[in-house]
């Protein structure tokens, strides 16, 4: 996993609980990095589920939410450093198709060892997608997060549903727009 | 700054562990970009290092490009064949040295202009169009000739070859042309040489027309393919009427097929012939042509059918059928002028014969001085009345050729003696000598005609007698050395110290009735005709006659005669001084006389009782058989021409009684024509008395035919008590074997051995038909008869070996007899061989 997500996650929470909650749950789980990351760094998808488990149980928050925040905060991160990726797309599903065909192409040129969730569209209408997530690293949530935070920033409203096939890895998201 | 409180304390702690874990967390992203960095160089001096390999390969590249460039433009440069380019519209792009050389241009003047510019214009047109045409369908490659014109004004022909040539988008045509003047002036010159013969062709065509000779052309199978003016003139159809006939169901009369058959063998063979035919006209006249056919040829070198020139020669042959039957007639004339002759002279000789016979009769008479003269004249002129006619008989048989040359074993060296005495009696009178010279050994027999050596011998030496009134008459004789082991050549020659022939006559004395000084028939008598025949007999025998002679110092008359030798010797001399002697056993004989005529009759029966031989005689033919059935004769004399049966069927009648197959029957008669005397063999008669005969004519046949071979002693054998059989020839053995009888019967004993084998063989090769195997045995055995004393069968061989040689059909009856001969002696050699044996024990 990419230290990006690692250090995305960590300064969300620093953000919202402040140095010493990050502080805590570092010390308290045990990772092989000892928590220091960098986003040019890989390290293990474990940690980041031990740091998800620590702080839920420091925090008695729902991972499921933590994961859908991370979502929307990693959106922003995104829209930040790389916003060409959103300026060149109009509507939230050309977008959301163009992870799998180019954002996803373009990561793989900077970091050829990048191990990248699969998400193949299927769109009915401007205003029907069907996006399958699929990934060991069961971060279905995390991708919610991201799908909402997309329309958002489209400035499109919906419902995202989901279908999760847990034999398959694998999570179908029905993205219905409103009209 | 001093921490106050644990709080503080706890901050302090936090964010000493932030900023450791800050530091640590740069420290990975310096790591991982420092190896990201290292990455990144190595890649970029990767990619360097493949910039400058391509850079280098691209520089490779070009400089081959350069090389291959040069080299495919000096091969087009200097290619033998003009190479150049063309835009699609025509215009040239390109063009090589070649090119410019043959163009005359240069390369600038070329370039840009328009190919139709250099072509003949004549020909722009056909060119133009078929390059348009090459170029609108697309078409990858053509081939096309066309003369162009060079600067200097030249008209070259070029070949050319164009291809379709697409380099991206860009299209043009790439041509490779040879020049080609030379081949194309070739190809007009054997086109004018073609002209040329079917004009000189026509020419000759035209002369053989115009020279009456009609020419019809045929194929194979004998129809017309072409027929000229003259040959329809001639035929009476129209070339229309006549190409793709059949030449023979149309034109040739029928009975001509077999020619025509035979001609068609010969022309599918290639060979050319001329004939004579008849044709059918169309108007139904029927005409002779003289044809010369000969095969023609195709392109391929076959027969593709005759030529035939025809000439009409109906007038020719029209003339030749009249000839024919003029000189038919000419001969039916002639043989009715031989027959008068013949029968003139058988009516002449008759009475002449009983002129002859009295006067010898009457000059033995008692007679006074006057009478006995008279006598003599009389004699002498009904002698020359008898030469004469037999001389006229002679040309007259010569000039008929109707002399047939007779092969038989004679004693030469007898006729040649007989000869000498007979003319030393005469010349005696006139005090002359008459020699005969014999140089070489005469001591065999030889083969060949007697009658015409004695009458060429008697006719020369006779002339000598009659021209030499002093001096003396040589007969001379010379064996010359011999060309083949067969043959003996012997040189005459006839010297008389006589009046001799002047230069002026020398050349014509062979004329007929000729001599040499005309008041001379008067002075020496004769009919002149001696010279005459004497050339024409030695001519016959494929001799000559030659004459030196000088006036008043005599002649020599010479000629040379080739006789087939037998192997036979002349063991005795028969004698022949006295006339009036006949051999003792002759004597005792009995004969029977068949004749008509009663002077004859006196004559014969003084003749036969002057030597005591008892006969009877017969009025007629029905008489002799009578009496010859009833008594037993040792010979019979018959007169042929008798009324009612002839002398011919009474001798026929005769032989048919068992008795009388070997007794000898002579004909006594005038007619001496060879026909009659082939007729007198076909009729059993053994030989001719010609009348009128002399007594020493009839004692000499009555001595042969009696006489001979009886009186002959019998060899005395001194030296060895071993006789050999009386039927061998007994000297012939005793000259062979002396006395070894041991040596004699180891010949015989060989000879049984292998001539059955030999003549084995002989069969064999008989059914096989091969003669030449033939007569390689019958020459290899021929000796091998002599040794066992049976020389007859030798001269058999050699016969047959003749035969062979001449290529005779009656080899082969020869060879049969050969065969016969040996079968039918064999016995008495095998008799023979066993008595030597004994004789051989009995002296061990």
């Amino acid at each position: 996993m990419k230290g990006i997500v690692f250090t995305e996650f960590l300064s969300m929470i620093e953000n919202q609980y402040g140095d010493g909650v990050v502080d805590t749950i570092i010390n308290q789980s045990e990772l092989p990095s000892g928590g220091a990351y960098t986003s040019v760094g890989t390290y293990d998808i474990s940690e980041l589920h031990q740091l998800i488990k620590t702080l839920c149980r420091e925090t008695s928050c729902d991972s499921k939410n933590l994961l859908n925040d991370f979502g929307h905060h990693l959106f922003g991160t995104f829209l930040n450093l790389y916003p060409e990726f959103f300026n060149r797309c109009k509507h939230p599903f050309d977008f959301l198709e163009s992870i799998e065909n180019h954002i996803h192409r373009e990561v793989l040129k900077l970091y050829p060892d990048a191990e990248l969730p699969s998400f193949q569209t299927n769109r009915t209408n401007d205003f029907k997608l069907e996006m399958k997530y699929t990934s060991a690293r069961h971060l279905a949530e995390l991708a919610r997060g991201l799908i909402e935070a997309s329309l958002e920033h489209y400035k499109k409203s919906g419902t995202v549903n989901s279908i999760s096939d847990p034999n398959h890895d694998s999570t179908i998201f029905v993205i219905e727009l409103n009209r | 700054m001093i921490p106050n409180n644990s709080s503080e304390q706890r901050e302090i702690e936090i964010l000493k562990r932030k900023v450791e874990r800050e530091r640590k967390a740069r420290q990975q992203a310096e790591d991982f970009l420092e190896k990201r960095s290292l990455e990144l160089f190595e890649a970029n001096n990767q990619l360097k290092q493949f910039n400058e390999k391509l850079e280098e390969e691209i520089r490779t590249r070009n400089t081959q490009l350069v090389e291959s460039e040069l080299r495919y433009r000096t091969l087009v440069e200097t290619a033998q064949d003009i190479i150049f380019n063309i835009s699609t519209d025509g215009y040239f792009e390109f063009v090589n040295q070649v090119a410019k050389e043959l163009f005359g241009y240069d390369e600038s003047e070329i370039i840009g202009q328009h190919f139709t510019e250099f072509i003949d214009p004549d020909h722009v047109e056909r060119v133009l169009g078929f390059y348009i045409h090459f170029r609108d369908k697309n078409e990858q490659a053509s081939y096309l000739e066309f003369p162009i014109i060079t600067r200097q004004g030249e008209h070259r022909w070029i070949g050319q070859k164009v291809r379709r040539v697409e380099m991206g988008n860009r299209v043009y045509f790439s041509a490779y042309a040879r020049d080609i003047t030379q081949q194309i002036e070739s190809e007009k010159a054997l086109i004018n040489v073609k002209e040329e013969l079917r004009k000189s062709e026509m020419k000759y065509r035209s002369m053989i027309e115009n020279m009456e000779l009609g020419i019809m052309e045929v194929d194979n199978h004998g129809i017309i393919l072409n027929a000229y003016d003259r040959f329809c003139e001639m035929s009476g159809y129209s070339r229309q009427e006549l190409v793709g006939q059949n030449a023979e169901e149309l034109l040739l009369v029928p009975e001509f097929k077999a020619v025509m058959d035979l001609q068609h063998q010969q022309r599918s063979k290639g060979i050319a012939d001329t004939y004579e035919i008849k044709l059918k006209r169309k108007d139904g006249e029927e005409i002779w042509v003289l044809i010369s056919g000969a095969p023609f040829y195709n392109e391929s070198g076959e027969v593709a059918g005759t030529a035939g020139i025809h000439y009409d020669i109906t007038e020719r042959k029209n003339l030749e059928r009249d000839l024919q039957e003029a000189r038919l007639k000419a001969e039916k004339a002639q043989m009715a002028e031989h027959e008068f002759l013949a029968n003139m002279s058988h009516e002449i000789r008759t009475p002449l014969n009983s002129i002859i016979g009295m006067t010898h009769i009457l000059k033995e008479s008692p007679l006074n001085d006057e009478q006995h003269d008279l006598v003599k004249i009389i004699t002498h002129s009904s002698r020359l009345l008898h030469s004469l006619i037999n001389d006229i008989l002679d040309v007259s048989k010569l000039e008929a050729g109707s002399v047939i040359i007779r092969n038989e074993d004679f004693n030469l060296l007898e006729i040649l003696e007989n000869i000498q005495n007979t003319f030393s009696v005469k010349a005696r009178e006139k005090n002359i000598e008459v020699s005969l010279d014999i140089n070489g050994q005469l001591d065999e027999l030889v083969n060949g005609d007697p009658l015409l050596i004695n009458q060429i011998l008697m006719n020369l030496v006779g002339n000598a007698e009659k021209f030499t009134d002093q001096g003396k008459i040589c007969i001379e004789t010379e064996i010359l050395p011999s060309e083949s082991d067969d043959q003996i050549q012997v040189r005459f020659a006839i010297h008389d110290s006589g009046i001799g022939i002047s230069q002026e006559q020398l050349p014509h004395i062979f004329d007929k009735f000729h001599q040499a000084a005309m008041s001379s028939t008067k002075r020496h008598g004769g009919t002149g005709l001696g010279l005459t025949i004497t050339q024409k007999l030695l001519q016959l025998l494929g001799s000559e006659v030659s004459v030196t002679s000088e006036e008043e110092k005599g002649s020599t008359f010479s000629f040379t005669i080739s006789f087939g030798k037998t192997g036979k010797l002349i063991r005795t001399k028969e004698k022949t001084g006295n006339e009036w002697e006949l051999h003792a056993s002759v004597r005792s004989k009995r004969a029977l006389v068949a004749e008509d005529n009663k002077l004859n009759q006196k004559y014969l029966d003084m003749l036969l009782a002057k030597v005591g031989i008892n006969y009877d005689l017969a009025e007629n033919g029905a008489e002799a058989i009578q009496m010859a059935a009833q008594n037993s004769y040792d010979i019979i004399l018959m007169d042929i021409q008798m009324p009612g049966v002839d002398g011919f069927e009474a001798t026929a009648r005769i032989r048919e009684i068992t008795r009388y197959n070997d007794v000898p029957i002579i004909a006594l008669s005038a007619m001496t024509m060879s026909s009659h005397i082939s007729q007198l063999e076909e009729a059993g008669l053994d030989d001719l008395l010609p009348k009128p005969f002399t007594p020493r004519d009839l004692y000499t046949i009555l001595n042969y035919y009696l006489g001979y071979g009886s009186v002959e002693p019998e060899p005395e054998f001194t030296e060895s008590e071993f006789h050999f059989s009386k039927e061998l020839d007994r000297q012939l053995l005793i000259d062979s074997y002396d006395n070894d009888i041991e040596y004699a019967a180891d010949i015989f004993s060989t000879f049984l051995s292998n001539t059955p084998d030999e003549l084995k063989r002989v069969q064999e090769f008989i059914k096989q038909n091969k003669t030449a195997e033939i007569r390689t045995i019958i020459h290899r055995i021929k000796p091998t008869f002599q040794m066992v004393g049976l020389p007859a069968i030798s001269v058999m061989c050699s016969d047959a070996e003749k035969l062979a040689d001449e290529k005779n059909e009656d080899f082969m009856l020869k060879v049969n007899e050969i065969t016969d001969a040996f079968e039918s002696t064999r016995s008495l050699i095998i008799s023979e061989l066993e008595r030597m044996q004994n004789y051989i024990k009995q002296l061990a």
